[in-house]
């Protein structure tokens, strides 16, 4: 048994490619001299043969990949699909902080605070590059709901956070393009989030890793929002 | 195949022990064409240099090594043809395990990072399976340049698979690096 185990083991280790092709190359030296038929002798034609294997091994999948790679470049957001689902108007970010992105589409999900409507979820971070990069992810996340009449955010925010057992810092603040609207800046350890309740009845949050971006990019991303 | 009567009438003129270049003269003078002399001795030289020659191998063990070779060169094609397939089948499995697993994830977004690997991979695959399998289709004639050909293909692959070792290192190293950071 060990023995086996033995051979396996170097059959795995032996570069069986090189070894193949080191074979090959032996073969050919040894059987050099039966290479001297005349050049003109007529030969079968392969081209059928070839033209298939060009068309399975070559152009079907380059034409998945250039689709791979378009879709990669140019990549659906779903912005239009999503917006025309929902009844609220849907945020858009026209600010992100140095090095992040949009990383995923605009997508719903369920709204697990009010029933009047699904949340629009979308995620903004660094590309896989630049997360190999720098060695530290950092991810920002967009929600966007449509909220029941009457609604308090303030009262939404104490609702959420009191049952946290970390320490939660709950400050207004002013978002300059949203006048006369409601806005907090929650930050614990780890997460801080700028809350805010737009005059059209949209509640937006704009989350992010407490160490990873400050909390002024938060608040200057909630700004942008158009 | 050159005229039988041709061939007979060269035999047995080197028998005689003729030169070749005498018995060309004869021929020409005789009325046959120049090109059909060239390709009646060529064969000869064939026959000459095939089992009989003791710097050929025998016929049986011939047959037995081109057979070798090319199925050296087919499994080489299917090779490279396999790791086409497999490149594809992972970009595919990649696509599928993101939109399946992950709300809103974009399409493709893992080609985006260190994206020519795929695309370059995947020519460097097709040329080498191409040339192995066109080499193994050239084998059966057996001429000078069809076994140049097949050293220069083998050298080729040889090639391109040290390049496609290269370049998957390159392509794997900074990932595990990230993974081990984590």
């Amino acid at each position: 048994m060990n023995e086996l185990t033995n051979i396996a083991q170097l059959l795995q280790e032996l570069p069986l490619f090189y070894v193949g092709v080191g074979v090959l190359f032996v073969l050919l030296f040894v059987t050099k001299n039966n290479f001297t038929q005349p050049a003109n002798i007529p030969h079968k034609d392969h081209t059928s043969i070839l033209a298939l294997f060009t068309l399975f091994f070559a152009i079907i999948p380059a034409v998945y990949f250039g689709w791979g790679f378009y879709q990669a470049y140019f990549p659906d957001l779903k912005y239009d699909e999503v917006a025309g689902s929902v009844d609220f108007h849907v945020y858009q970010p026209q600010y992100l902080p140095p090095k992040i992105q949009q990383a995923s589409a605009f997508h719903q999900r369920e709204n697990a605070d009010f029933n009047t409507s699904p949340t629009v979820r979308t995620h903004y971070g660094k590309n896989i590059s630049q997360l190999i990069e720098d060695e530290k992810s950092q991810i920002i996340v967009i929600d966007q709901s449509k909220t029941p009449t009457p609604f308090s955010l303030l009262a939404f925010i104490e609702s959420r956070t009191e049952e946290s057992e970390s320490q939660v810092t709950i400050d207004p603040i002013q978002i300059p393009s949203f006048p006369n609207t409601p806005a907090y800046l929650v930050t614990n350890s780890i997460v801080s989030t700028v809350w805010m309740h737009t005059n059209d009845g949209v509640l937006i949050s704009v989350t992010s890793q407490t160490l990873r971006t400050p909390t002024e990019e938060l608040i200057k991303i909630a700004e942008s929002l158009r | 195949m050159p005229s039988k009567t041709l061939l007979d009438y060269i035999t047995t003129e080197q028998k005689k022990g003729i030169s070749e270049a005498a018995i060309r003269t004869q021929c020409l003078g005789a009325g046959w064409p120049t090109a059909m002399i060239d390709e009646a001795f060529a064969f000869q030289n064939s026959i000459k240099n095939g089992p009989g020659s003791p710097t050929a191998v025998s016929l049986k063990k011939r047959s037995k090594l081109l057979g070798f070779i090319s199925l050296g060169f087919n499994i080489l094609s299917l090779l490279y043809a396999a790791k086409i397939v497999m490149l594809a089948g992972t970009v595919v499995i990649m696509q599928r395990a993101l939109v399946k697993n992950v709300d809103g994830s974009l399409s493709f977004e893992f080609l985006t990072y260190n994206g020519w690997f795929y695309p370059v991979v995947f020519g460097l695959s097709f040329i080498a399976s191409y040339l192995a399998i066109t080499t193994s289709f050239m084998l059966p004639l057996r001429t000078k340049s069809v076994w140049n050909k097949a050293v220069i293909s083998l050298i080729c692959i040889l090639f391109i698979e040290l390049v496609i070792q290269y370049l998957s290192i390159q392509f794997i190293l900074p990932i595990n690096h990230l993974s081990n950071s984590y």
